[in-house]
């Protein structure tokens, strides 16, 4: 007999799959359209080695060369939304952020014991280098499809929840 | 080398408390038959962790910002739905074993035996990608230095020690405080974890309100101090809340925490038909 715990589960189960399929971006990024920026993230500075990128894939190597833990936030235009972030940054490790970058304006910082404002907020630049980042065709289907299913199953849950919740109040 | 090791602390102390407790309840109602189920679902967890960000680390692709931070969001809201659901289960079967009616408890068992799978499977799981993509990075980095990935893996074997301790102090304690605390604990802790999925949810742009601060506390409990870092593991405790998770976090006690009152002081009652009114009456405090 499958329980009710357990058809929830599996549900589960398949949407982190889905995610995890829907939500892949190339890693190695030298064979599609490349760029890879290393950034420095020491004690009170955010280094990067350069400041402008063209469209397309783009890697941020972070380095943590501080004695503290550290984020890597590549921040929208108004300098707030979250494009991309890399957090739990140990003190010498490198992790990579990985973004699909459309032509713009950019903030980037590093969070160095993970309060406040963070350190070395620069502008960061992406040139359109025409690539056309919009999926097509049967691509955009699939995710629209998968956008869609995401968003009943989440509405699904919620409604449960609220069931479940009101349940346990009658109790 | 401490950062390291506090990482590794905060991501595996609230998965070794919640198991912990789980193991000690399984130990206290004689069901040692059940100890590899949950065990199963911890090892699936810990697999598939470090599978997909073995995958995600090494292969072709990485994970996107946002889809890391949706998995991380709706893992810790399902995992507070098994969590909040083994406290009531774990209540009930009591109940059962208050009144000595053995069957009753078995019959909860056969049923929610795959759901205590689940609750193991979602405590490990529920952060163990990020936990194995910071862990793989700590391997990544060991060929220049091995101390990130001593410190990390240190870290975790605190937390497992730290879950072990707990399990060994709860399992002493009589039945029904041992259902009353580890109930009241996991609520807190459930609802650490539900605020903690909707700040994920919030900073992939899901959810409104990511800078609108209903407080900051960095300045005096700093998230890279020890006590910080156990705050956050255990409770989930963020320094700088939004006013959605403050508001969430608050919903969820008030509303959980006195149905569970209320519940405990149900089971007590009709557990002792004979008990004198004013007894009752002082009881409630």
């Amino acid at each position: 007999m499958i329980t009710r715990p357990a058809r929830l589960g599996f549900a589960a189960a398949a949407t982190v799959a889905a995610l995890t399929l829907t939500g892949c971006v190339a890693n190695n990024a030298s064979e599609t359209t490349e760029n890879t920026i290393t950034v420095d993230s020491s004690a009170n500075d955010c280094s990067l080695s350069a400041n402008e990128a063209p469209s397309g894939n783009l890697v941020f190597s972070v380095t943590n060369s501080g004695d503290q833990v550290t984020e890597f936030y590549l921040l929208g235009d108004d300098g707030l939304r979250i494009i991309g972030e890399v957090e739990n940054i140990g003190p010498g490790i490198t992790r990579e952020l990985v973004v699909r970058a459309k032509p713009g304006d950019y903030f980037t910082v590093c969070k160095p014991g993970l309060t406040g404002e963070g350190v070395g907020k620069a502008a960061f630049t992406v040139t359109d280098s025409g690539d056309d980042l919009s999926f097509s065709g049967d691509v955009a289907e699939r995710v629209e499809a998968a956008n869609a299913n995401y968003k009943g199953y989440v509405t699904g849950q919620i409604k449960n929840l609220a069931v479940g919740a009101g349940l346990f109040g009658l109790a | 080398m401490l950062a390291n090791f506090l990482i590794g602390l905060r991501e595996g102390l609230e998965a070794a408390l919640v198991i912990g407790i789980l193991i000690a309840y399984v130990r206290k109602i004689d069901r040692h038959d059940v100890l590899p189920r949950i065990w199963l679902g911890v090892g699936l967890a810990v697999v598939i962790s470090l599978g997909l960000g073995a995958s995600l680390t090494f292969g072709t692709y990485g994970l996107s910002f946002k889809a890391q931070e949706l998995i991380g969001g709706i893992l810790s809201i399902i995992a507070t739905a098994f969590v909040t659901w083994m406290i009531f289960w774990m209540l009930r079967a009591a109940r059962g074993l208050g009144r000595e009616l053995r069957n009753e408890v078995d019959s909860h068992l056969t049923g929610a035996g795959w759901g205590l799978v689940l609750v193991a499977f979602l405590a490990v799981g529920r952060e163990g990608i990020e936990t194995a993509l910071f862990i793989w990075a700590a391997v990544q980095a060991s060929g220049s230095t091995a101390l990130p990935l001593a410190g990390a893996a240190l870290g975790i074997a605190a937390a497992i020690v730290l879950g072990y301790l707990l399990y060994r102090g709860v399992v002493r304690i009589n039945l029904t405080r041992f259902f009353t605390w580890t109930g009241a604990i996991l609520i807190i802790v459930a609802a650490g974890v539900l605020a903690y999925g909707i700040h994920d949810l919030q900073e992939a742009g899901v959810l409104p309100g990511l800078h609108a601060l209903a407080f900051d506390v960095s300045a005096v409990i700093p998230p890279d101090s020890w006590y910080g870092t156990v705050l956050k593991g255990t409770l989930n405790f963020s320094p700088a809340t939004t006013w959605l998770e403050a508001g969430v976090w608050l919903a969820y006690v008030g509303t959980i925490m006195t149905v569970f009152i209320r519940t405990v002081r149900g089971y007590r009652r009709s557990d002792e038909p004979i008990a004198p009114a004013a007894h009752l009456s002082t009881q409630g405090a």
